[in-house]
């Protein structure tokens, strides 16, 4: 199995964090924290994951339920391996950035910034394999579902040129996913498959503050692991010669979280150094998910694509060092239409094809407040060379609701080999 | 669910004696019956402001851990009685026993000692929830479970009320222990507040096992059954849960409530929002929404302080303690200026008592003397208030350690206990001596009480209205 890495970068602004005084910001919501989109176990991006989109989907509007482009089809719609040729290999590599307002200790009451404040990932985040064996096609794959980065902030206080204070956020995690499943054609209308998939992950925060001419220091520090399992499925018709329907699910399940936390107070001067510190075993309920996905072929060359993916986030529970922790969430949904038109050209010899796509999504955050949404930009091509495809997509996300203007970005490169 | 913290449930000391396989496997048991026996004697949660005494289900039956000596003598007389037996420990068998059980080692005379008090999640009322990411440190969820399972084991001299609610729509509990607690008796009363500061966890843990030992000890100790039965005590462990929860989830160090401010900031220093001299200087206090001590933009603007105050005014207090962190010191009016109220006498006395009492528990010193002089100016806070308008005593005592480099806003778990034993002498104390005040003039009101030469500074109030 592919090795899956992760760099993070600072694409977007970070470190630009002011110990100052923000001047009149809006202020309509109920005088409450409502963290909103980036509570500490929100993904990075969206809450809405459903299967990994590679370039592919990616440039089609994240449409993946009814069209297999590669391997990561085993993620979104199993169905969907059994359309792949015999022997498949799939890798993608992105980057996922986003910029937030409002996270952990940033604009919630100790660091303030006017400008929101942004975070890249660049990760290999998909590898698979599938091969169709006597009618079955069976796939192994693993992703990089969850990201849960958090722009850094470091703050020094300085008075007449001597460094009083400093103070250290930082927030990074992911949630790894491998997948096993099997499809099957179901005479020549049908396929149906199902998946396994296990969840792995982490996440790691740390608050450190250092009072350098008092001499003493103060850290908190949360480490968690996580590890899971769901099943995924799903199906797809061909009602007609240019029509297919799919369905795919995703069931609930426990995120389960293995944490530890430690506060510290150190005063080396004074020989002062308490520790509270705590271990539990935790959960965190994630909900099913269900989508309907449609494409229509207008011609040989030209496709329409469509995915309506619902999410019951009501059921969405957070059991946080033994206390259930509040998320005033309701179920949601991620509406999303790309097209794509292939040019064909002869290449060295060979016989090419250039996808063109273009997607737009609506992307409904579960928070009842404040309202959340993503509008979504996408782009992508590729070359494909026989049964070689290299891909590439885009996508640019706006946030409307929070006042804050809230952006997202994905960049995805992704090969794959059919035999 | 948690893990590996139970040990803090148990007395480190004896356990320690034990070798370590032989620690370990006595440690799970305990946890397990601990655990056992506190689910087995969770009765339903009742309402806590408007039930009825009456309404109220049968208190679970007490269960005790005793210990018996192991002789062939006392073995064969044990051997026929039908106990639930935990575990033998340096020559002793521990019995889980009801209070029938107890009934039939008398009648066999078979001599035990009760040792339930080295198991704190066996007592009624012990948390079963404490842990989590403030170790034993109450959380907000924790404290109610708390408050409640107190009012649950002990109906008949608790009673659980909510006297308001925050910002982020928790809930302020204040737990009254009297004798007919559901009566309203011509009785003094005293008030203890804890945590209007986020940051100042201990100062959640002193009144919450000052209720806790007035309730476990009503029944076995006459000095407290004494105060108890002729005072209406109120204890508000937590005043600014808002905060308690910020300062476990995001900062540690977070000291006011979490009032989203018009400036972008966040909080209102709740010690600073009290109506008498509010705003009188901008150094006892700050208008500045992002200071550490901003007072918010009206006097009582912050429903922490409109709970207490709503409380206060209720009542008839004769005495108040506030709690909070740290210093080692207790404070007297004034704070909003260095000038003495006429009540510095009696205020000087019952803080150097207090300071006494406390200093013979485990030698740690507290220094006492009005606020302004012996800390730093404050306006608009707690004690400043309930002195200008009643009259009555009132003391802030800023709990250990004495300075910042011995933790500052830090205090170890292992320092919860020995804090709150050097302080509990002194709130008895209080509490006693409110019962002689009322009993020598019983008939004061709040308005007599008020000292003559504590005049609201009104005029200051009105240009900061302004």
């Amino acid at each position: 199995m592919v090795a899956l890495i992760m760099l993070k970068t600072g694409v977007f602004p970070r470190f630009l964090f002011a110990l100052a005084i923000m001047i009149a910001l809006p202020v309509s919501s109920p005088a409450q924290l409502v963290i909103g989109q980036y509570e500490d176990e929100a993904p990075l991006r969206t809450w809405n994951t459903f299967g990994l989109a590679t370039a592919a989907s990616t440039g089609r509007g994240d449409t993946m339920l009814a069209q297999a482009d590669d391997c990561s089809a085993a993620l979104s719609n199993p169905a969907l391996l059994a359309g792949l040729p015999r022997l498949t290999f799939s890798l993608n590599g992105s980057y996922s950035g986003s910029s937030m307002f409002r996270y952990s200790i940033i604009n919630t009451g100790v660091l303030f910034s006017e400008r929101n404040q942004g975070v890249g990932v660049w990760a290999l985040d998909f590898g698979g394999i599938s091969v169709r064996f006597r009618g079955w096609t069976v796939a192994v794959s693993a992703a990089l579902s969850e990201l849960y980065d958090r722009p850094q902030a470091y703050v020094k206080t300085i008075y007449g040129g001597v460094t009083y204070s400093s103070l250290q956020f930082d927030q990074s995690g992911f949630l790894r996913t491998i997948n096993l499943a099997i499809a099957r054609n179901l005479g020549c209308r049908f396929q149906a498959g199902l998946g396994v998939n296990f969840v792995g992950g982490e996440l790691h925060r740390t608050i450190q503050d250092e009072y350098f001419q008092d001499g003493f220091s103060i850290s908190q520090r949360v480490n968690q692991s996580f590890s899971g399992f769901y099943l995924n499925g799903g199906l797809r018709a061909r009602v007609s010669e240019r029509f297919d329907l799919a369905l795919a699910f995703r069931t609930a399940f426990n995120k389960k979280s293995s944490g530890k936390s430690e506060f510290r107070y150190q005063a080396s001067s004074a020989g002062t150094d308490i520790i509270i510190d705590d271990a539990s075993d935790d959960a965190y309920h994630q909900p099913w998910a269900a989508g309907i996905g449609a494409r229509y072929s207008l011609s040989a060359r030209f496709r329409l694509f469509g995915d309506l993916t619902y999410f019951h986030w009501s059921g969405y529970k957070v059991d946080y060092f033994g206390e259930d922790e509040r998320r005033d969430f309701q179920d949601t949904f991620k509406a999303a239409a790309g097209v794509e038109y292939v040019l064909g050209l002869g290449l060295f010899g060979h016989q090419a094809s250039i996808p063109l796509r273009f997607g737009l999504a609506y992307d409904r955050q579960p928070m009842r407040s404040p309202r959340s949404a993503y509008a979504i930009f996408t782009i992508g091509t590729g070359i494909h060379i026989g049964k070689l495809a290299f891909d590439i997509g885009g996508q640019f996300g706006r946030e409307s609701g929070s006042g804050r203007r809230l952006e997202t970005a994905r960049i995805c490169v992704s090969l794959s080999a059919g035999l | 669910m948690k893990k590996k913290k139970t040990t803090r449930k148990f007395g480190r000391q004896g356990l320690d004696t034990l070798g370590k396989p032989e620690r370990v496997a006595a440690l799970r048991l305990l946890v397990f019956l601990a655990f056992c026996a506190c689910f087995l004697s969770s009765p339903s949660i009742p309402e806590t402001a408007s039930a009825d005494l009456d309404s109220r289900s049968a208190p679970p039956e007490k269960q005790e851990i005793v210990s018996v000596e192991i002789t062939p003598r006392l073995s064969a007389k044990l051997r026929p009685l039908s106990l639930d037996r935990l575990f033998e420990w340096e020559g002793r068998i521990f019995i889980l026993a009801s209070q029938k059980d107890l009934r039939s080692l008398d009648r066999n005379g078979i001599p035990y000692f009760i040792e339930s008090f080295k198991f704190p999640a066996l007592a009624g009322g012990a948390s079963i929830l404490q842990g989590g990411l403030n170790g034993d440190y109450h959380s907000y969820v924790e404290l109610e479970a708390d408050l409640q399972a107190l009012e649950r084991a002990y109906p008949q001299i608790a009673r659980l009320y909510t006297i308001g609610l925050t910002l982020e729509n928790r809930k302020i509990y204040a737990l009254k222990i009297s004798d007919n607690v559901g009566l309203d008796e011509a009785e003094a009363e005293i008030l203890f507040l804890g945590c209007h500061h986020a940051r100042e966890w201990i100062s959640v843990e002193v009144p919450f096992l000052l209720a806790r030992h007035l309730l476990e000890n009503y029944a076995g100790d006459p000095a407290v059954r004494r105060l108890v039965d002729r005072s209406e005590l109120w204890l508000v462990p937590l005043v600014n849960p808002d905060g308690l929860e910020y300062t476990t989830h995001f900062y540690r160090y977070w000291r006011k409530n979490r009032r989203l401010n018009a400036d972008g900031s966040f909080g209102v220093d709740l010690n600073r929002n009290y109506d008498y001299a509010w705003g009188f200087d901008d150094q006892g206090s700050s208008p500045e929404p992002a200071s550490e001590i901003y007072r918010g933009t009206a006097p009582f603007s912050e429903p922490e302080a409109q709970a207490v105050r709503d409380l206060f005014e209720g009542r008839h207090f004769r005495a108040l303690i506030s709690y909070h962190s740290y210093a080692q010191v207790i404070l007297y009016p004034w704070g909003y200026t260095t000038a003495l109220t006429d009540q510095e006498p009696l205020h000087r006395t019952l803080a150097a008592e207090m300071s006494a009492l406390m200093e013979a528990v485990n030698g740690r010193v507290y220094a006492f003397g009005p606020s302004a002089v012996s800390s730093y100016l404050t306006n608009g806070d707690t004690t400043d208030w309930v002195f200008g308008m009643s009259g009555i005593p009132a003391f802030t005592i800023e709990l250990p350690p004495i300075d910042q480099l011995g933790g500052g806003f830090f205090n170890a778990e292992k320092d919860i206990a020995p804090i709150f034993k050097e302080n509990l002498p002194a709130a008895l104390f209080l509490i006693d001596w409110a019962i002689s005040d009322h009993s020598a003039s019983p008939l004061r009101s709040a308005r007599e009480l008020r000292p003559t030469g504590a005049q609201r500074p009104t005029s200051v109030r009105s240009a900061e209205r302004h």
